[in-house]
């Protein structure tokens, strides 16, 4: 139970965990956005709920103070002077109501029950400037599927909090909803509640539920001081549908809400347009070809999000960090507003390390865990109550998406943070046990492939037994781990001291770390050496998806020699070219 | 758990929650000897301990815990 565990990372439950952990963040230094003080009036203990409501608010920027008042002062404080309620002056308000405490009898009517509550509502409003949290009552039994009796003490109960609900709706400039019973529901009564503690002190909860309800109170304090999240920028691939649209074509992603995992996704888009309906602006950023994205958009029977639930996207293969840069600047909205999404642990530690004020998620492994994840992202960062003030904003993003053009991003150090991810890349000839990767991905790689060409296993071996062919692959990895063969290459000796690029092809799932250059730079070392050539010829073949390599050769320092753009021809002298290798790529040649 | 673990974790807990140095605790320390051990961070203790432990003290136990040698005995006959 030792080490340093940040507030990320620990048991949000746990007592000694969350204490620890703050400590330890405090002790470190941590980027405070806002401070807010938060009192407590309550008629019940609620001993340790300062301790959650610090760590979750803290987790989101946010100091809190939370004074809590002696035990069933409420009245007085409210109305005395000199209490030390209007002493404090909180931002937030928090009447936190047992309902032992407030009708004790199990013949009480509800009009009595809500005719002091709402005296307690109505005097809280008109004698303290703050934000005001009320709670709803929790049932004393479990079984809230039964309709209950009028007159019983669930049916008086449960009459009591419809008017809790109906009072918090007519007055949501000022008041926000716990639904202590629907805490209760979710984390099981035996979580939530301790009965001997309720009789004993008046402390009927358990450190699961104190969380619960701290959470929800450390969102109330972020909206209350306009510090919610506004913006949620989506990954495409593996994260609205399954799957890779550029490999995988449009019928091949998965999306079909009646099979799995196909369902995992159309359940997260669901969620995120059900986020999206609070006012909250989505984006897309995503390395993808957009005709392609909006074509699946459009077309796909299962796609629910459109291009129009998006206020802008950045479908590009540029780097995401600059894109997200860019977003901030077009909508003018500041990076700590905005929630990122993506299903690669190498995008999600990117935008975080160059862009700490964005909030990162990545899609959880287990897809089954996908929707729920995203929930609960909701619940933290949009939460729901506190949509009026941001409601309005939309059609301001909307306009500030013009003004995209004039955006100037101050694009961080990418080269600098490539240079943190130790890449090597293992760069040999072909060897027996690689022929059938090198020829499967010959086949399915549409992405970066300048002039698509399938060929089979016999093809390959065929080749890299002749003399007058060389297949280079290369194995990379970085610090997250190795992706394997993702690099190919087939050159083909075209006449004595000259070689043509017959086929060059490299996995998306190592896009963005420039190993295609490192790849190229030894690859025209080598034949080079080996076979004495002295000019290299290639060629780009324009298809429907691979646009992101079509300017390789050029930015490599091929001459274009044709002028055709569905063919480009191109040839670099071996003489007099410059070295394209990046150094922050290690090469292994075996 | 042998016993100097289990006085290990107990007074890392204790510590934590009080808000104090962990060699501050001491295997007789009580509520007399530590200032900072009051009525309210006494129920949050408790609290923590029954995490730690993964156990529910009775209701007896929760009001007479006021020692470490005390919270120690409560500790072992759960757990045992």
């Amino acid at each position: 139970m030792s080490g340093r565990v940040g507030l990320e990372e620990c048991d949000a439950t746990k007592l000694v965990d969350v204490l620890s952990a703050l400590e330890t963040t405090r002790a470190e230094g941590v980027n405070v956005r806002a401070e807010c003080a938060i009192y407590v009036l309550t008629n019940i203990t609620v001993n340790g709920l300062e301790t959650f409501i610090d760590f979750h608010a803290l987790r989101d920027g946010v100091d809190v103070s939370v004074q809590i008042a002696p035990f069933n002062v409420l009245h007085q404080e409210l109305v005395s002077e000199t209490s030390q309620l209007h002493a404090t002056k909180p931002n937030l308000l928090v009447l936190a109501l047992g309902w032992e405490g407030f009708a004790g009898r199990f013949d009480i009517v509800p009009d009595d029950v809500v005719s002091r509550l709402e005296g307690l509502f109505d005097l809280a409003a008109s004698k303290s400037a703050a934000t005001i949290a009320v709670n709803t009552f929790v049932l004393p039994s479990a079984p809230t599927e039964r309709a209950p009796a009028a007159g019983s003490v669930s049916g008086t109960i449960q009459a009591v909090n419809d008017w809790i609900r109906d009072y918090v709706r007519a007055h949501r400039d000022r008041f926000f909803l716990c639904d202590w019973g629907g805490y209760v529901q979710d984390i099981g009564r035996a979580q939530a509640l301790d009965s001997r503690y309720a009789l004993m002190a008046k402390a009927p909860f358990r450190p699961a539920f104190l969380t619960r309800y701290a959470a929800d109170l450390a969102r109330i304090s972020c909206a209350l001081l306009g510090l919610n999240k506004k913006v949620l920028v989506l990954d495409c691939d593996n994260t609205l549908w399954g799957g890779v649209l550029g490999e995988d074509g449009p019928d091949g992603i998965k999306l079909d809400p009646d099979d799995y995992p196909g369902n995992a996704f159309f359940a997260a888009q669901n969620v995120f347009l059900d986020i999206a309906r609070r006012g909250v602006v989505l984006a897309i950023c995503s390395k993808n070809n957009e005709a392609d994205v909006l074509d699946l958009m459009h077309t796909h029977p299962h796609c629910l999000m459109q291009p129009s639930d998006f206020a802008t996207m950045r479908i590009n293969w540029e780097n995401k960090a600059e894109n997200i840069q860019a977003l901030a600047g077009e909508l003018n909205l500041g990076l700590d507003s905005f929630v990122f999404v993506d299903d690669s642990a190498f995008e999600i530690d990117m935008v975080s390390n160059q862009l700490p004020d964005v909030f990162c998620a990545q899609v959880p492994e287990k897809i089954f865990e996908y929707p729920d994840a995203m929930i609960a992202l909701g619940e933290r960062f949009f939460f729901a109550g506190a949509q009026t003030a941001e409601d309005g904003n939309r059609s301001n993003l909307y306009a500030a998406r013009k003004k995209a053009e004039t955006a100037k991003a101050a694009f961080s150090d990418t080269e600098s943070y490539l240079r943190s991810l130790d890449i090597t890349l293992d760069m040999h000839q072909a060897e027996a046990p690689e022929f059938a990767r090198v020829a499967q991905l010959s086949g399915k790689t549409n992405q970066f492939n300048v002039d698509k060409k399938v060929y089979s296993e016999a093809d390959i071996r065929a080749m890299a037994d002749s003399d007058d062919h060389a297949i280079f692959v290369g194995v990379s990895a970085d610090k997250f781990g190795e992706q394997g063969l993702t690099i190919v290459a087939i050159v083909e000796k075209a006449a004595p001291t000259q070689a043509h690029i017959d086929s060059m092809l490299m996995s998306c799932r190592v896009f963005e770390r420039n190993l295609e250059y490192m790849f190229l730079d030894t690859l025209l070392s080598d034949v080079q050496q080996k076979w004495g050539t002295k000019t290299v010829t290639a060629r780009h073949v324009a298809s429907a998806k691979n646009q992101v390599c079509r300017d390789f050769f050029a930015d490599a320092g091929f001459r274009k020699v044709s002028a055709a753009d569905a063919v480009q021809e191109f040839e670099l002298d071996l003489g007099a070219r410059a070295s394209i290798a990046p150094d922050y790529i290690r090469l292994l040649q075996s | 758990m042998t016993d100097e673990a289990l006085f290990e974790k107990v007074a890392r807990t204790m510590a934590v929650v009080i808000g104090i140095d962990q060699s501050e605790i001491k295997p007789d320390s009580s509520m007399d000897s530590i200032d900072k051990w009051d009525s309210l961070k006494h129920m949050k203790m408790i609290m923590a301990l029954e995490q730690e432990f993964d156990v529910m003290f009775d209701d007896e136990d929760v009001v007479e815990m006021l020692s470490v040698p005390l919270i120690l005995i409560a500790i072992k006959e759960k757990v045992a």
